[in-house]
């Protein structure tokens, strides 16, 4: 059981090899005294145990070897085993130092082999650690899924009613109500703006999130993204214009909409009162590109590499004041990406931003 | 006029649709709680269009899909879910629906798919 344990660990190998060099020599050592003197090769027989002890590799080898030192510096007071050697002093410093030896030998090897075994134990629980933490952050993604679902079932009803009353469907309001209808309008597309960014944030954590291409109209697409967030764009006065050309794209028109309504509502959230919004659309040799330009705030330069990551929030003070998450820019970024485009950024602190991006044609 | 049948568990959507349908063109012509109940009602009503929730008692949408579509492989389905990753519109696309709401959808956007439906009946009929 013990040389399968010893044949088990790798790192017992050298120390094997350590003591066998120290068999090695005794055996030479023996070797040059058997032709010397034949009768001590029975004392050195001795060394053999106490090294092989010190082979157990943990403290009880090193007793083992310091207890069969003893004997064998007994045995040589009292019974010397070579009359004819002229000098037991001399087996009693070899016996000695063979014991030291053992010893130090003996307790470097447990010393290492206990710390190993504490770095292997410690490397097992931090790989457990980490595939808990794996585990929760999947069923987190998990959880979100499927609460944003539920979220979007109960805004259905909602959502039509709401509709029916703006259409004067339902009883005619006054100047004030229809102002109150309009805020709740607003709020609720904002509702579902967050819960969308939710459902393709934990799309995009779990890897399930993937793109449909068909064949669309650029213009109509970005006409009822415009269209569907318009309360908002409306809400702070900002102006909207466009020149978009009536063209065909081969894109995920969802997965598009998405990005356009992102680009478009940061360009409102960042802009000032009764600033404006410019989308721009040209259609290029082989892809399409698209640029929003509002008169917002404006990012630094030193934000430019963030503001496409994760969380990234530039202003925390602003943060807490608008509906900011830090991960819109950063699904916008993964869906061009899917689409093989490119997106990115030009701005100036106080002078506004113009984002970029662009989609091939085909 | 067209015939509708609408396909809903949840109570406050399956009227708030069936309100949205104000404009008398449309015909609600039935309403279905789940799976099992939306195929017993196709056969009895064959509507023109199904307004066909997923997520669904019973049997949930997709099979229902694939289940009308087996008796009718001219069925107009419009699925209407709060599903929203593509693999899932995808499996609910190959089953046989013609398109795909996405909830919360306004009035504009469900008129907009029906008419699309309406238009695909119509040079349907004329060949």
């Amino acid at each position: 059981m013990y040389l399968r344990k010893m044949m088990g660990n790798k790192n017992l190998y050298k120390n094997i090899i350590i003591n066998l060099l120290l068999v090695i020599c005794i055996l030479i050592n023996i070797y040059s005294h058997f032709i010397l003197r034949i009768e001590i090769l029975y004392s050195h027989i001795f060394y053999v145990p106490i090294i092989l002890a010190s082979m157990w590799w943990n403290r009880k080898g090193i007793i083992v070897a310091i207890f069969l030192t003893l004997i064998y510096l007994g045995i040589q007071f009292y019974a010397p085993l070579s009359n004819s050697y002229p000098y037991p002093l001399d087996h009693i410093i070899r016996g000695l130092m063979f014991c030291i030896v053992s010893f130090v030998i003996g307790e470097l090897s447990y010393s290492r082999i206990k710390a190993e075994e504490k770095l292997t134990d410690r490397t097992k629980e931090l790989e457990k650690a980490y595939a808990g933490l794996k585990e929760l952050d999947k069923t987190k993604s998990i959880f979100i899924s499927i609460a944003a679902h539920e979220l979007r079932t109960p805004l259905q009803p909602i959502q039509i009613y709401l509709d029916l009353m703006m259409k004067k469907r339902l009883g005619k309001f006054t100047k004030e109500e229809e102002k109150k209808l309009g805020h709740i309008d607003v709020s609720l597309k904002r509702l579902v703006q967050i819960i969308s960014t939710l459902l393709d944030l934990s799309a995009i954590e779990e890897g399930k999130y993937k793109i449909r291409i068909e064949k669309v109209n650029l213009q109509k697409l970005i006409f009822k993204a415009i269209n569907e967030i318009k309360p908002i764009i409306d809400e702070k006065n900002v102006n909207l214009s466009t020149n978009v050309p009536s063209i065909n794209i081969n894109c995920d028109p969802l997965a598009i909409d998405r990005v356009i309504k992102n680009l478009i509502s940061n360009a409102v959230k960042y802009n000032k009162e009764k600033g404006k919004i410019e989308i721009i659309a040209v259609s290029k040799k082989n892809q399409i590109h698209v640029s929003v330009k509002d008169t917002g705030m404006g990012i630094d330069e030193k934000d430019f590499d963030h503001i496409f990551e994760r969380f990234y929030i530039i202003d925390d003070t602003l943060a807490r004041e608008s509906d900011r998450l830090g991960i819109g820019l950063f699904i916008t970024k993964y869906i061009i990406e899917l689409h093989k485009g490119k997106i990115w950024v030009e701005s100036k602190k106080g002078k506004g931003s113009t984002f970029h991006f662009t989609l091939p044609k085909h | 006029m067209v015939s509708i049948l609408i396909v809903e568990d949840a109570r406050g959507s399956r009227e708030s649709i069936k309100d949205a349908l104000y404009d008398p063109k449309y015909k609600v012509v039935g309403e279905a709680y789940d799976g099992e109940d939306a195929v017993e009602k196709f056969k009895q009503l064959q509507p023109d269009i199904i307004l066909m929730d997923i997520v669904l008692p019973k049997i949930d949408g997709i099979t229902t899909i694939k289940k009308i579509m087996k008796l009718d492989s001219k069925a107009y389905i419009i699925a209407i879910s709060a599903l929203y990753k593509t693999e899932q519109i995808n499996k609910v696309m190959s089953a046989g629906a013609k398109d795909y709401l996405t909830k919360p959808f306004n009035i504009d956007d469900l008129v907009e798919a029906l008419e699309k439906g309406l238009s695909e009946l119509k040079k349907r009929n004329k060949k």
